[in-house]
């Protein structure tokens, strides 16, 4: 960060280890850009989803009992949540209790998920594979090329 | 002895062209101390099951066990009888009498029982108290809100004393904070007074606070999932079920 010139360091008493750093105009300003970004999650591979897709593919493994672990396994953790969040106290402990609600969230939606999975699986049977879609790798072909 | 058998259970509605198997076979033990969420998508027969057990309805096939005794060979009085000493119920709609304060309405059972009205006010009190009522007791349905009423019909459900409390969608009607204190409230009966419930949700979040949940399809059991034991023993029950893939 010193070589990027957002914080700077000094050792005013000349001791080794003891320094201070101290926050640059850039470095402030890259701050403030941090906060002020939003955050929305990269979409990324499901495994389970990749799971679910091959099974479709192989006639040795049954699509919908992978449905039917898969939820077992998100109402096991679901459950030890809602658990750990009634230990908590809303008066103290309310920013504990706030991300157990997003797990908690996250987890239901998931479970929904595989409810609207489950409900449509002849349906996506029947229906061609998805092929993955081909992601551009290196550099960008040039435009005249 | 299992506080709730269910063996072979199946129910079919109408005849011919129009026949509808709403359960099919059903097997199911439930001991005392439960609680049991049964989950499933519309129509597959959940508060089918849920009827039947509390004797509601009577089965086409197979029978429903309480504490040992199959009421399906009961009498209609017999079953009547057994329906008010030990089991309570609690649906989406409250249905409580707009007329009667929160007080009168969970004591009502009592007094319909021939107990004397300043008894069944003070069962009723206490448990609109553990079901955070306090203070609460004189209002009447339409000064509480739909949470309230709800822990009103759960104290209602309680005050006489059930084994079983059988609750058909009880948070259908609720939002979500108000549904997590339902869900607490039947918690509490289950784990502060060893009672079993057997409840119907389509709430994931709600069913998470069971020990147990049952899956319907089509009238069957497809999955039975126990969410109370350690992780160690969850992971080993979890292992199980890959390998009977
Ligand atoms: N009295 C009745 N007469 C005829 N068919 C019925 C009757 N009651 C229920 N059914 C049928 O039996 C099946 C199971 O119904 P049930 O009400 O048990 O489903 P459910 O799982 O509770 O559904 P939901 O989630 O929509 O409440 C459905 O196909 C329904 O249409
Ligand atoms: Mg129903």
């Amino acid at each position: 960060m010193v070589d990027s010139g957002l914080v700077t360091f000094s050792n005013a008493n000349g001791q080794q280890s003891k320094g201070e750093y101290a926050i640059t105009p850039t470095g402030h300003d890259e701050l403030m850009n941090w906060f002020r970004m939003s955050n929305i999650e990269e979409p990324h591979q499901d495994p389970f989803y990749l799971k679910l897709m091959l099974s479709l593919e192989l006639d040795e493994v049954d699509a919908s009992r992978l449905i039917v672990i898969q939820r077992a396994a998100l109402y096991q953790e679901l459950h030890r949540i809602t658990e750990q969040r009634q230990t908590l106290d809303p008066q103290n402990q309310l920013a504990q209790m706030l991300l157990m609600d997003k797990s908690a969230m996250h987890l239901e939606a998931d479970l929904r998920w595989l409810d609207m999975i489950e409900s449509r699986l002849d349906e996506v049977q029947r229906q061609p594979a998805p092929k993955p879609a081909m992601r551009p790798r290196g550099r960008p072909p040039s435009q005249n090329a | 002895m299992a506080t709730i058998e269910v063996k072979n259970l199946s129910k079919v509605y109408g005849s011919g062209e129009t026949k509808v198997t709403a359960l099919d076979s059903v097997n199911l033990i439930i001991e005392q101390g439960q609680f049991v969420a049964v989950m499933g998508p519309s129509g597959c027969g959940k508060s089918t099951l849920l009827h039947l057990i509390g004797g509601l309805d009577r089965p086409t096939g197979g029978s429903v066990f309480i504490e040992g005794s199959d009421i399906s060979k009961m009498s209609d009085n017999t079953l009547t009888e057994l329906r008010r000493r030990k089991m309570g119920f609690v649906f989406q709609f409250f249905n409580l009498i707009p007329v009667l304060d929160a007080i009168e309405n969970t004591a009502l059972p009592l007094i319909l029982d021939g107990i004397k009205p300043d008894i069944a006010r003070t069962k009723a009190s206490e448990w609109l108290s553990r079901n955070k009522l306090d203070g609460r007791g004189n209002h009447r349905p339409d000064e509480l809100s739909g949470g309230q009423q709800q822990r009103v019909a759960i104290s209602r459900a309680m005050v006489s004393d059930p084994v079983i409390i059988l609750a058909d969608e009880p948070t259908g009607n609720l939002d979500s904070r108000s549904s997590d204190e339902i869900a607490v409230a039947l918690r509490k009966i289950v784990t502060d007074w060893k009672r079993t419930v057997l409840m119907v949700t389509h709430d994931p979040r709600i069913a998470a606070y069971a020990d147990r949940i049952i899956f319907l399809k089509d009238g069957k059991v497809v999955d039975d999932t126990l969410l109370n034991g350690s992780n160690g023993e969850n992971a080993k029950r979890l292992k199980e079920k890959v390998e009977s893939l």
